[in-house]
């Protein structure tokens, strides 16, 4: 487990930041230029901090009262920098291999595998997409087996389409390799989507932890207008004379936008919050393809809107309300609630097209990572408990 | 109008231009990279100092180094008891051709230090290796092309020394006449054809340096290329 308690300062700015990793995936939130890669640096071994400590797994990294500092490599801490930094004179390959240690840790092969990297193995990286040159850093990291992976803002610099694509993988590194991760980001999107629980960084001091949509509330407005659901799944059904396709998720069963996607497709699907509606009774007589029976799990209020996290089917959606409307219908927590959308709402991403000839490993190893907005696992299992209906999907309106 | 001194002339100069890169890049090499990483005082004096050579005239500078490895003098007397002989010596020749030549090897090979990323080093601090198994795998790789361009462009400017040559080492034939020297020998004697032919090798040697540093550099633009600002 991480622990650290230490002050940094880097000219006239200062971080105090104390905490401990309690959990294997963290999110660290926070405006830019708050900090965030300075402890991030701080950590990795690349800057010094001005006083304090940080210990991994027992292991004292620095300690200013003993005047002890580990150097980079001898950490072992993978780093994936927010421009990828790849080595402009070696190949795809040869950067996979550079950091590799004798430790155990995901193979060369396996990362090939999991990231695609077949096809770009003895290229360059400056024939690289961003896209492909950020999978190829993410792979970089863990090939040198590290024992905590800091992610700097990694999909930062690329576009929307690129973003959505990567989030799965970068999903892997938690549920195949149980390697705990730092995920530094300002886009609450991704942390809700990659960490149970988030550091947030604010006015020089790191404070924590929060469950990520908790973060909705403390964060500026645009990031704010932005929140987007994202859920992975299965293209099960092509439908073009309806207009829409069937992506399965968890066993639900979604109408989305056909998007170009074809059967058997790895897709994952992101809704924006402010395009959910919720209605107390079945809507029957909406457009809206899709209506999900749910449970209000959480609400509260920020900045003129209200934030309610609702429970469908296994899985949390946030949604953004108007004050007006929360106060009309009466939205409690616990409340059953009907979660409609449209299927043009949904932008739909193939993650990995259905392989031809010989299916390949990662939808299924997808399937293994599906889930939305993760939730602490204490309240998971109360939950659970508590919502058998919901969770059989009984009350989903396009399983007729 | 190829004569036995022509060939003697040019595999003197020949000798003497891969000697002075050779010390140039021994030396030229961790002062370049210094200048790239460390910006200090220090660093702007010695940058200066080793940089007036490209702006004082060249009899100037051999002057100088005749005041201060003549065997009459304090250093020179030390070397020369050494057996290390420079004045009116090939010695000499490769010492002058070098000064001359450093600042044009440090403002090249400086720059390329400076094009491989400090963060692409610290991205390999982190993979696991040590500072020395940084520098020889990334920062010099990553450098080299702009290295061999220094090197080339410094052999080029060496292979034409004129005039710090002439104070420190003079013109003796066979063992400080070089290309430059015998040119105005030549001329001297009105044997005109002769120095044309040593000028067309002069010109075809500066041609090729500047030709191969070109394409050094375009092939290193090429492979940094869209790397933003990685």
């Amino acid at each position: 487990m991480l622990e650290f308690d230490f002050i940094t300062a880097l000219g006239s700015f200062q971080l105090t930041a104390r905490g401990s990793q309690a959990e294997p995936a963290i999110g660290l939130f926070g405006p830019t230029a708050s900090g965030k890669t300075t402890f991030l640096n701080c950590l990795a071994g690349l800057l010094r901090p001005r006083c304090g400590f940080i210990s991994l797994d027992g292991e004292v990294f620095f300690d200013s009262s003993k005047r002890r500092c580990i150097p980079p490599d001898h950490r072992a801490i993978g780093y994936v920098f927010q421009h990828d930094r790849l080595f402009p004179h070696m190949t795809v390959e040869h950067n996979m291999r550079y950091g590799r240690r004798r430790a155990p840790g995901p193979s060369i092969d396996e990362l090939i595998e999991v990231f695609d990297l077949k096809p770009l193995l003895q290229r360059h990286p400056n024939r690289l997409s961003g896209g492909e040159r950020q999978r190829v850093a993410v792979a970089r990291a863990l090939a040198a087996a590290p024992r905590l992976l800091l992610l700097d803002e990694p999909l930062a610099s690329l576009d929307e389409a690129s973003r959505i694509r990567i989030l799965p993988y970068l999903a892997q590194v938690r549920e195949k390799w149980r390697i705990p991760f730092i995920y530094v980001s300002h886009s609450l999107t991704e942390i809700s989507f990659l960490a149970r629980a988030a550091w947030c960084i604010a006015d020089g001091t790191l404070s924590g932890l929060f469950r990520p949509e908790e973060l909705l509330f403390a964060s500026a407005p645009d990031s704010l207008e932005s929140f987007r659901n994202i859920i992975s799944g299965d293209i099960e059904e092509v439908r073009p004379e309806c207009g829409y396709c069937v992506a399965n998720c968890r066993g639900r069963r979604l109408r989305v936008r056909l998007d170009g996607v074809s059967v058997g497709d790895a897709v994952t699907l992101s809704l924006p919050a402010k395009d959910i509606l919720l209605s107390l009774a079945s809507p029957s007589t909406l457009s809206a393809r899709n209506a999900l029976r749910g449970r209000i799990l959480r609400l509260s209020e920020s900045r003129n809107i209200v934030w309610a996290v609702v429970r469908a089917a296994a899985a949390d959606l946030v949604v953004q309300l108007t004050i007006d409307a929360a106060r009309e219908l009466r939205l409690r927590p616990g409340l059953p609630v009907y979660v409609v959308f449209k299927s043009h709402s949904v932008t739909v991403t193939t993650t990995k097209p259905q392989a031809t000839g010989s299916q390949s490993q990662i939808p299924s190893l997808l399937h293994a990572s599906k889930r939305i907005l993760p939730e602490l696992p204490t309240e998971r299992h109360r939950l659970q408990a508590k919502l058998p209906e919901a969770l059989s999907g009984r009350a989903e309106r396009d399983a007729i | 109008m190829w004569s036995h001194a022509s060939a003697e002339a040019l595999k003197l100069s020949l000798r003497v231009s891969i000697a002075a890169t050779l010390l140039m890049a021994l030396i030229g090499i961790p002062v370049a990279f210094w200048l790239a990483r460390r910006r200090s005082l220090l660093s702007r004096i010695v940058e200066c100092l080793v940089s007036l050579p490209l702006v004082i005239p060249p009899v100037v500078t051999g002057h100088l180094l005749l005041v201060v490895l003549s065997p009459n003098r304090f250093l020179g007397r030390r070397l020369d008891r050494l057996g290390l002989r420079f004045a009116l010596d090939w010695k000499g020749a490769v010492t002058a051709a070098a000064v001359v030549a450093f600042p044009i090897f440090l403002v090249i090979a400086r720059t390329a230090f400076q094009r491989c990323d400090s963060r692409l080093e610290d991205a390999a601090r982190v993979l696991n290796s040590s500072r020395a198994r940084v520098l020889f795998t990334i920062t010099i790789p990553i450098a080299l092309p702009g290295l061999l361009a220094a090197a080339a462009v410094a052999f080029a400017r060496a292979f034409g020394e004129f005039g710090a040559t002439m104070m420190l080492a003079g013109n003796i034939p066979g063992q400080t006449r070089t290309i430059p020297q015998a040119i105005y020998s030549e001329l001297l004697a009105g044997r005109e054809g002769s120095a044309w032919s040593l000028t067309s090798v002069s010109i075809a040697v500066g041609v090729a340096a500047m030709a191969a540093s070109q394409m050094l550099i375009r092939r290193d633009s090429r492979q940094i290329g869209v790397a933003p600002n990685a």
